[in-house]
């Protein structure tokens, strides 16, 4: 896609001001360059942006939904589809939004935001780079010079977040868009609910992936929460979830079929209230990538589950590789318990 | 116009379908513990309405701006809207919303909220998002019958009992709206069972289809079809080694028998037959024996006189109903009646009779692979003779009124030389040196020749949803190549790999692996259609060939090599100690075309097409890949199969699942849409003359990949398979 309107602004908290006290934000239109291009595709590719959790901008806000119109969506249409003037006055209006809801918790932001067309397909980028220090070093004959820069965003920062929309310029397109939010690990979380609540007025739709990853987030921190007999519950869980036939699964609904009494109340307690229903497809080479847990499959339908770190030659659980594939496991018992394996 | 839009809508209709069912599904759990799941139906906008909306639109895309394509509705009480139109908006993503004072709903009118949403992410079939002709929402309509019985109160026992098992289902006979259905729907809960019917109503069935040998066997199908959604379905939990029972009656009872015979998956508990038609000699003991069916009860009327008469004018169809079954077997009872043919449905009777043998509890019979052959059933020599009087006399009337010739022509065999004429003009869907600017114009010229062929092969009526499905593939012809003639870097099938310096030659416990291809992607550019494989840069395919021919193959006996960068850095390897001499194959140079490939008839992408017997014998004689290639190597396109659809086995074999363990609730559902997502990626023919190479017995190896995969260039998740006759 060309890239053909770029803006870029400098935005400060401004939640805790009154409204028509705030300043407007320093900044505006710039010149393409190549240079600029090639950072920001690298920049899409290397965030995997078109592939991150997909959100769906909210309607009307009122509960009635009687007009199909979302602010953001229509500031960011224009800026996509609209005359110049108009395309500089929603970036004004953007970046105006962006500093009301972001508060002192969070430091200044630079706002870019890119246009790329490809006949009558558009797609607008909302980056946001937080502000960030670093070294400047520079040797020189009379000795090497180090200067610390203190008004520098940070292209990479963990703290970055971005937000991608495409389409025609037609009714049902950009409805739906992607996000990438690091500073919340799995694009979700209460950190992050300025960018996607507030700001953009945007719900999640999940996806298989996205909804994957947050399950398995989800686990990891109640596992870590609990012990004993409850992470027993849990490993179970893990292992029964990998093989059900179901395949698509709300957090609601895995906890129903799989915990119970304090690890499902702790689970569910984890979770967002607006994800706990939204079901997703579950991807199980996602699943097994995010939680480095070893699951083998005996003959007569013997399952061993490990962590990662305990198998491996001279660890607890050795695999004998010759014809036949062997596991050997050696360990103290301490704990044991009678279940069924459900889903398996 | 009208006709592309017509043609462009229809030819989705079994996506949107997908989307629909999924999105049924995923309303019916969301609103479980509020509305009766029956209640909640989704379906398509008639092709016609579709048409007309798209001309009064004026819209530049009606496949995408028309947004009520799929159309669902919630049937509540009047005290429910707020609660299930609450808990709609917490799910899915609705932009619009508007109560309209009604609306038609099959005939009745409601008040009606209409809810406009975006079709969320997880109903989506793979590839959805990048098509350009697929709407992004559809319409939920929440309708407010007053009339609708009131939710019976929390149903906790029913839902306990069901994920033990304890599902029953009904099939009713010809000529009845099956209003037995609702006594045994009352009766279910109060006795612990989840009695289902919804699915199990196909209309009133008349006497003159009865007859008709393909009536009787589209609902044979229609069986399977169902018994599947049925066992999908959210609300009929059943695991492993728990199966639904069964009451059929008349022409229910030739539908289930039929097609217990038919497809050895489909599973029953118990198994309760009144006012069977079935032939008096049909093996239930052999399915019991087979573990398809656990218990059956057979009831037969004395005074039933249709079972009795049926099988003079039915083939396949005998007195069972009136006798009983000359079978006997510990699993299966039989009792006679003083009824007739339909007295079996009293309340009285159903809790006397049914319920205490839905109870019985035996040990559960393990499913076997034993073989059943058909009844000997006799020959409706009635309807023969009816059939034969009736031709006599429509022969009669035609050559009376000049008309003989010109049907007995209808009736005249093909020509043979339409075949020969096939295979000689066979290069029409073969282009072998074309340059890729005029690809279009070929490919346009191989459609159109293709569903010349099709319509002359008697397969008009599917013709144009083949075309649809035709996939162009890059044919590969091997000539063994002399010491010498091929270059370093020059794309060959077998002999020695030419590696650049980071990649070594890939081994497999310590034994080097056979080379299978390597292709200098430049060679293929002009036929890589769409660039579906990477422009630029090398592809190599190992195999670990004796693990292949032993049986022993899995993951990491096999590796596809993907080199992105210069290929002028390449050096030929030297070929390994470990590389065992029996395991090499020989080097050949490679010519390629592109051809076209359609399904196999066992696929998925065939069975949606609905072919009726006829056009499945015709579609199974016809040449799906444009020619008869042998040896048949190619890259892209379909498969030519020699067993069945691989794409499953691809999944489990990624999965670590054992096909052969999986039950039919896994068959039918979800991994469906993820073999779906396996494409072909290259076939390698067994090619004496070539490779020097004969893979089992005239087996081939079909090396598979996940789309988005292929589409991300990845080919570490390479799937190879192996079939051999």
């Amino acid at each position: 896609m060309e890239l053909f309107r770029l803006y870029a602004f400098e935005v400060t908290p401004q939640r805790k001001i009154a409204s028509d006290e705030r300043a407007s934000p320093a900044g505006g239109a710039f010149p393409v360059n190549t240079e600029i291009q090639e950072i920001l595709d690298n920049l899409l590719v290397s965030s995997k942006l078109p592939t991150q959790a997909t959100v769906d901008f909210r309607a009307d806000g009122s509960a009635n939904l009687q007009q199909r119109r979302n602010i953001v969506r229509e500031l960011v249409m224009d800026f996509a589809f609209g005359t110049p003037p108009k395309a500089k006055a929603a970036t004004q209006a953007l970046a105006q939004r962006l500093g009301g809801v972001m508060d002192d918790r969070s430091p200044p932001t630079l706002l870019m935001l890119t246009a790329s067309r490809n006949g009558s397909d558009r797609r607008a980028t909302l980056w946001a780079f937080p502000q960030d220090e670093g070294f400047q070093f520079r040797p020189s004959r009379s000795g090497a010079r180090i200067k610390v820069l203190k008004d520098i965003f940070s292209r990479s920062s963990r703290l970055r977040k971005a937000a991608l929309f495409e389409g025609k310029k037609r009714r049902m397109d950009f409805w739906s868009g992607r996000i990438l939010d690091l500073q919340s690990t799995g694009g979700f979380g209460k950190a992050a609910d300025y960018w996607i609540t507030s700001f953009l007025e945007c719900r999640f739709g999940m996806e298989g992936e996205a909804g994957t990853k947050l399950l398995a987030k989800y686990l990891q921190s109640t596992y870590e929460s609990v012990s004993g007999t409850d992470r027993e519950q849990l490993y179970s869980a893990m292992v029964a979830i990998r093989t059900s036939p179901k395949q698509t699964w709300s957090m609601a609904q895995f906890a129903r079929q799989y915990l119970q009494d304090d690890v499902k109340e702790r689970f569910v307690q984890s979770v967002s209230p607006e994800q706990l229903n939204l079901s997703f497809k579950f991807q199980r080479d996602v699943f097994e990538a995010k939680l480095n847990f070893r699951v083998f499959q005996l003959e007569n339908n013997i399952y061993v589950s490990a962590p990662f770190d305990t198998v491996g030659d001279n660890k607890a659980v050795r695999i004998l590789d010759g014809q036949q594939r062997k596991l050997r496991c050696e360990g103290v018992v301490v704990n044991e318990q009678v279940r069924s394996r459900r889903g398996g | 116009m009208v006709d592309d839009l017509h043609n462009a809508y229809e030819a989705r209709l079994s996506l949107l379908t997908h989307v629909a069912n999924a999105l049924e599904q995923e309303t019916r759990d969301y609103l479980s513990e509020l509305v009766n799941t029956n209640q909640v139906r989704f379906r398509l906008l008639e092709t016609d309405d579709f048409v007309t909306k798209a001309k009064q639109s004026r819209s530049a895309d009606p496949l995408v701006e028309i947004e009520d394509q799929i159309v669902g509705s919630v049937m509540v009480r009047p005290d429910a809207p707020p609660a299930v139109e609450q808990r709609l908006q917490d799910v899915f993503s609705a932009v619009q919303g508007n109560w309209q004072d009604s609306s038609d709903n099959g005939g009745a009118t409601f008040p009606t909220r209409c809810l406009l949403c975006l079709i969320p992410p997880q109903v989506k079939p793979p590839g959805w998002d990048a098509r350009n002709d697929v709407p992004k929402t559809f319409e939920l309509r929440v309708c407010v019958d007053p009339t609708l019985p009131a939710r019976p109160p929390d149903t906790g026992d029913v839902i306990t009992t069901a994920t033990e098992g304890r599902v029953l289902f009904g099939l009713h006979g010809i000529r009845t709206h099956a209003d037995w259905y609702s006594d045994l729907t009352d009766l279910g809960p109060k006795h612990g069972w989840l009695v289902r019917t919804g699915r199990w109503r196909f209309g009133y069935f008349p006497i003159w289809l009865f007859v008709l040998p393909f009536a009787r066997e589209m609902k044979v199908r229609w069986f399977r079809k169902v018994y599947r959604e049925e066992i999908q379905d959210r609300d009929v939990d059943l695991v492993d080694g728990q199966h639904p029972s069964i009451v059929a009656h008349s022409f229910g009872t030739y539908i289930l028998g039929n097609a217990l015979l038919k497809y050895d998956w489909l599973r029953f508990n118990k198994v309760i037959l009144c006012g069977s038609i079935l032939p008096q000699d049909y093996p239930w003991d052999r399915l019991i024996e087979r573990g398809q069916v656990q218990t059956v009860r057979n009831e037969y009327g004395m005074k039933d006189p249709w079972t009795r008469l049926v099988r003079w004018f039915v083939a396949g169809t005998g007195p069972s109903g009136r006798y009983g079954f000359t079978c006997s077997h510990e699993r299966f009872e039989q009792e006679e009646f003083a009824y007739d043919h339909s007295e079996y449905f009293e309340k009285g009777h159903m809790e006397a009779k049914w319920f205490p043998f839905l109870e019985w509890q035996l040990p559960l019979a393990p499913f076997t692979t034993i073989s059943i052959g058909r009844s000997q059933s006799s020959r409706p020599w009635v309807l023969y003779a009816a059939y034969a009087v009736l031709i006599f006399v429509f022969v009669l009337i035609a050559k009376r009124c000049g008309l003989y010739d010109g049907i007995a022509g209808l009736f005249a065999r093909v020509p043979a030389h339409t075949q020969t004429t096939y295979f000689e003009q066979r290069d029409s869907f073969t282009r072998r040196t074309t340059p890729n600017a005029i690809y279009n114009e070929w490919n346009d010229s191989a459609k159109k020749e293709l569903k010349k062929h099709l319509e002359r092969g008697g397969l008009s009526r599917v013709a144009d949803r083949l075309v649809e499905l035709m996939d162009v593939s890059i044919l590969i012809q091997a000539t063994p190549a002399s010491d010498g003639e091929l270059r370093v870097g020059d794309s060959r099938l077998g002999g020695t790999p030419d590696l650049p310096d980071n990649i070594s030659w890939p081994e497999y416990n310590g034994v080097a692996m056979a080379l299978v291809a390597q292709f200098r992607l430049d060679d293929i550019a002009a036929y890589n259609v769409d660039e579906r494989i990477p422009p630029r840069g090398m592809l190599y395919f190992f195999c670990e060939t004796e693990a292949i021919m032993t049986g022993t193959d899995g993951i990491g006996t096999w590796k596809v090599i993907y080199y992105c960068d210069n290929p002028s850095s390449l050096k030929p390897a030297s070929i390994p100690a470990t590389l065992p001499k029996k395991s090499r194959l020989r080097m050949c140079r490679v010519a390629f075309a592109n051809t076209i490939t359609l399904p196999p008839a066992e696929t998925k992408e065939i069975e949606l097409l609905k072919l009726t017997p006829v056009e499945e014998k015709r579609y199974a004689a016809f040449p799906v890949y444009g020619f008869e290639a042998v040896p048949f190597h190619h890259l892209l396109g379909y498969p030519a199969t020699i067993q069945n659809d691989m794409r499953q086995h691809c999944s489990t074999t990624w999965n670590g699942l054992d096909q052969q363990k999986e039950n039919p609730k896994v068959h039918g559902t979800t991994q469906d849409l993820e073999k779906s997502e396996w494409r072909l990626l290259l076939q390698i023919d067994s090619d004496k003359d070539g490779l020097g190479a004969l893979w089992g017995d005239a087996g081939r190896m079909y090396f598979w990949i996940r789309e988005q995969d292929l589409q991300k260039r990845d080919f570490s998740h390479v799937c190879l398979m192996f079939q051999c006759h």
